[in-house]
Parts: C-alpha cells; sequence; structure tokens
C-alpha cells in the first residue's frame, strides 16, 4: 500500500499574510494576490501540481479567473501539468492572481487545496506519490498594491 | 581516529530551517559546518537550487563563493531522477539517462568527486560508466530502506557492477538500511498524533510476523486504530523500516562502496546511538580496508525538531568514539 497522500508538516508556509493583498490596475481594484510554496521537502516540476482549488469564506474561485505566476512567467492552472521545465524552488513564492475584483479589508477564511505528484517516487509504472500541499489560514488582506509596481 | 577515513555532513540534515526560515540558506549552512569542524559536505539539488535539474548559473556561483569564504568543500552531489515529470508518460531509460547527465553537469561545476543517484535501470549502467569517466564523477546508487543490501534488486546491480568492474560506479549505502528498532522520537510523534501506545507496540512487535503492510494496516484498524496508527503502518513499512541488521548483505556490497550516508534520527545525550549498529558497521567499513569519507546525514527533521547542530555535534562525537576505539 504505497502511501497515496504524504502530508508533512510544513502547511504554515503554504500561505502567509505577507503574500495576500489586494491588486489596482491603474488605481482600481481588479483582484488579490496570494503566494503559495510547497509543502514538501525539495522543490518540484510545476508539472507535478495536479489541482489547485482556492476558497475564500467559504466560496470557490472559478480557475478561469486565476493566473499562476513562477519565474517571472504567467500560467493558467490548466497548463501546469505541461510544464516539466519550469521548476517550483522551495525556497521560491509562486504568485496566485485571482482576478476576481478583490477582497474587501479585513480579515477572510483562506483555504487553498494543492495536490502534487511526487515526481520521483515510483510505486509502479505510472503510479507514483502523492503529496498532499493544501493550505489554510485566517488572514488579514494587506494593502493594495499596484500590480506594474508589483516586485517579484 | 582511523587513518584515511574521515566524515562529511549532508546540508540535507539542515532541512527543517532551510524549509522554515526565509534567510536560512547556504551562508548559514556553511557558517553551521564551521562550528561543526565539518570541510566536506553533499548537496541535494533539488532542495537546495531552486532551478532543478539545470541550476542557474548565479546559483552554482554562490556556492562556490561561500564554499571558499567559510573554507568548506563540495564533496558529492546529490541527485534525483523525477522520473514522472511528464505528465503524459514515466521517463524511457534514454531520458533518465539524460537527467543523470545534468546532474553529472552540477557535479562537474560543483567541483564535487561524487554524484549520488537513485537505482537506476540496469541496462544504463554502461553507458553511465562511460559518462562518468568523462566527467570525472564516481556515481554512487544509493541503497536505501526500506530497501536492503541482500534485497534481489541490489545483488543483481552488484552484479552489474563486478561485471563493468569501473572504478566511476559503486553503491552508497544509506545507514536507514540498518535501523533495528523504532526511535523513542517516532513513537512518541505517533503518540502526539492520538495513536494508542499498545496498538504501536503490536505493529513493532509484529512487523516480521508474517503480516503485509495491507494487513497490518486493516489489523490496526480492526483494534480501533486511526490515522495516526496507519501513518505509522505505511512508515515503518516504508522509509523507516526496521528488522535485525542486514550486515551480511552489506558485506556483499562493501567492496563496491564508494562512500557512506551515515543515516541517523536521534541520539541522547550520551552520545549512543541506540537504533543503528553503528559500531558493527564501522568496524565493517574499517576492516574491509575502505578509505574515505562517511557523509552524515541526519533525518530527525522527519519529527521537526529544530536541533540538527546539537544532533550533528552529538553523532560526530558517537562515531568518532567508535572510530577511535578501532
Amino acid at each position: 500500500m504505497p502511501t497515496r497522500f504524504m502530508k508533512l508538516g510544513f502547511d504554515d508556509r503554504v500561505i502567509r499574510e505577507d503574500g495576500f493583498y489586494n491588486m489596482t490596475l491603474n488605481g482600481k481594484t481588479v483582484g488579490f494576490n496570494l503566494d503559495l510554496r510547497i509543502n514538501y521537502y525539495r522543490g518540484l516540476p510545476l508539472s507535478s501540481v495536479h489541482q489547485i482549488k482556492l476558497t475564500v469564506d467559504g466560496e470557490e474561485i472559478p480557475q478561469d479567473l486565476m493566473l499562476f505566476e513562477l519565474n517571472g512567467k504567467f500560467f493558467t492552472v490548466d497548463q501546469l501539468p505541461e510544464l516539466y521545465a519550469e521548476y517550483w524552488g522551495i525556497k521560491k513564492a509562486a504568485h496566485l492572481r485571482v482576478y476576481n475584483g478583490g477582497l474587501e479589508d479585513g480579515i477572510h477564511d483562506v483555504d487553498v487545496h494543492i495536490e502534487y505528484k511526487s515526481p520521483y517516487m515510483s510505486f509502479g509504472p505510472g503510479i507514483y506519490g502523492m503529496i498532499d500541499g493544501s493550505g489554510k489560514k485566517k488572514m488579514a488582506i494587506g494593502k493594495a498594491r499596484e500590480i506594474d509596481e508589483t516586485k517579484y | 581516529m582511523k587513518q584515511n577515513i574521515d566524515l562529511g555532513v549532508s546540508l540535507y540534515g539542515f532541512t527543517e530551517r532551510f524549509i522554515k526560515e526565509d534567510d536560512y540558506s547556504f551562508e548559514q549552512m556553511f557558517q553551521d559546518l564551521n562550528k561543526l569542524g565539518i570541510k566536506k559536505f553533499e548537496l541535494v539539488g533539488a532542495q537546495m537550487f531552486q532551478n532543478y535539474p539545470t541550476p542557474a548559473e548565479s546559483e552554482i556561483d554562490e556556492v562556490a563563493a561561500l564554499a571558499k569564504k567559510y573554507d568548506v568543500q563540495p564533496f558529492s552531489y546529490g541527485g534525483y531522477v523525477d522520473f514522472a515529470k511528464h505528465h503524459d508518460h514515466d521517463m524511457n531509460e534514454r531520458e533518465i539517462l539524460n537527467e543523470v547527465i545534468f546532474d553529472l553537469m552540477t557535479a562537474k561545476k560543483l567541483g564535487c568527486k561524487y554524484l549520488r543517484t537513485s537505482i537506476l535501470p540496469k541496462s544504463i549502467y554502461p553507458e553511465l560508466a562511460k559518462l562518468a569517466q568523462y566527467y570525472g564523477i564516481i556515481v554512487g546508487c544509493e541503497v536505501h530502506a526500506p530497501e536492503r543490501p541482500s534485497d534481489p534488486e541490489i545483488q543483481e546491480l552488484l552484479e552489474v557492477f563486478k561485471e563493468l568492474n569501473s572504478p566511476w560506479l559503486g553503491f552508497v549505502p544509506d545507514f536507514g538500511c540498518f535501523i533495528e528498532r523504532p526511535n523513542r522520537i517516532h513513537i512518541e510523534r505517533f503518540e502526539k498524533l492520538g495513536a494508542k501506545p499498545e496498538i504501536l507496540q503490536f505493529i513493532i512487535d509484529n512487523r516480521w510476523n508474517g503480516y503485509t503492510e495491507e494487513q497490518m494496516a486493516e489489523k490496526v484498524e480492526e483494534m480501533g486504530g486511526g490515522l495516526a496508527e496507519k501513518m505509522a503502518v505505511s512508515e515503518w513499512f516504508g522509509y523507516m523500516s526496521f528488522a535485525p541488521a542486514d550486515l551480511e548483505g552489506f558485506k556483499t556490497i562493501l567492496p563496491y562502496s564508494r562512500y557512506f550516508h551515515a543515516k541517523f534520527y536521534h541520539i541522547e545525550e550520551d552520545c549512543i546511538e541506540t537504533t543503528i549498529p553503528y559500531d558493527k558497521l564501522l568496524r565493517m567499513i574499517v576492516d574491509s580496508g575502505f578509505e574515505g569519507t562517511l557523509m552524515i546525514e541526519y533525518e530527525g527533521h522527519t519529527f521537526y525538531l529544530n536541533d540538527a547542530l546539537e544532533q550533528i555535534e552529538r553523532h560526530i562525537r558517537m562515531e568518532k568514539n567508535i572510530l577511535e576505539q578501532l
């Protein structure tokens, strides 16, 4: 029985308040940013990401409102499985941009469900270890940042 | 201390701080090596580089500059083969070999003498021997728990190495293969997660009484065990497996071992290792005439303890005590 889902204890780093803020475009709030980090002991090729499901205050965010930014490049969530040569380092935050018009000031219940495959952990042809990379926190939304000025 | 045997430290041992603290990186790890009085280190690419399998030049340069500043030397490079990184297929042998070549390139740039790999398909070793020689890097295949040296897969690989008889290939036995019993910290961790002590004891007592992992998981459920007990089954039948140490098997692969992963999980203040028979293993290594490095690999971060420096210090004392008496 391979460990179908491992969950390591670094889940506190998956989402952090310092990476949670509204984004403005020409002064108008267009959405929010959520930094994501890996709950594992090493980095992963982006193609390891199997699922990202984001729920804020109990409401699931449609995937077509999201852009995933890493290494200065933007991807849709659907594109991730093909990105075997794009590496998500363990020290690196990916930036999930959510174009939903932004969130109200104050505390929000943020719940991100993320599944990865462990790309080296083989349990037979086509079968590999799975990692639960989820994170959940109540966080105050940070001061809005103009997205052109967002420093990555 | 025995002549011609020295100690290195794998930076992997610093995982807890490396992952949790934004500001803990190569500079801080090398400072820790200085505190330990250790010169040689192993670097695990997929963890420590933020680009893998092809690290950025700037990352290599940073390691080189800091290693010089702190007078420490990259000894071995820990590689992976992410065989499942393509969404539509598992890697074929050509693709696997390519991944190893990427690691050889990095090992060379770092100035490492050794590359550690996982166990690869047997048919690629003849070509790998040539490539290792071109790069001037010795490739060691790690023998890691739950594998044991006597396992057929390892013995078949031994035959391949005997046949090729290449100084550029060999094993890196990881002493985690020789864990004889779970340590106190590990049992306590499952208890903290809610496991019942009597169920944990049952798993330990019956690990080798004919149960498969599935059967043990079922049995544990029958006994009223929950997720914590099931995790214990999964780990104790998996990478934290334990059994009477396979010393006979170890003897067979010793002549082809290039360096060793001196793995450990926890050691008390008295500096006596209670779960892995280091005294026997080190004696066998010395008796075999081995000259080289024992690469210390602390893995207590499995229990999320932030105690690498103290633990590695104790472990070094333990190894030195044994080696001095041999």
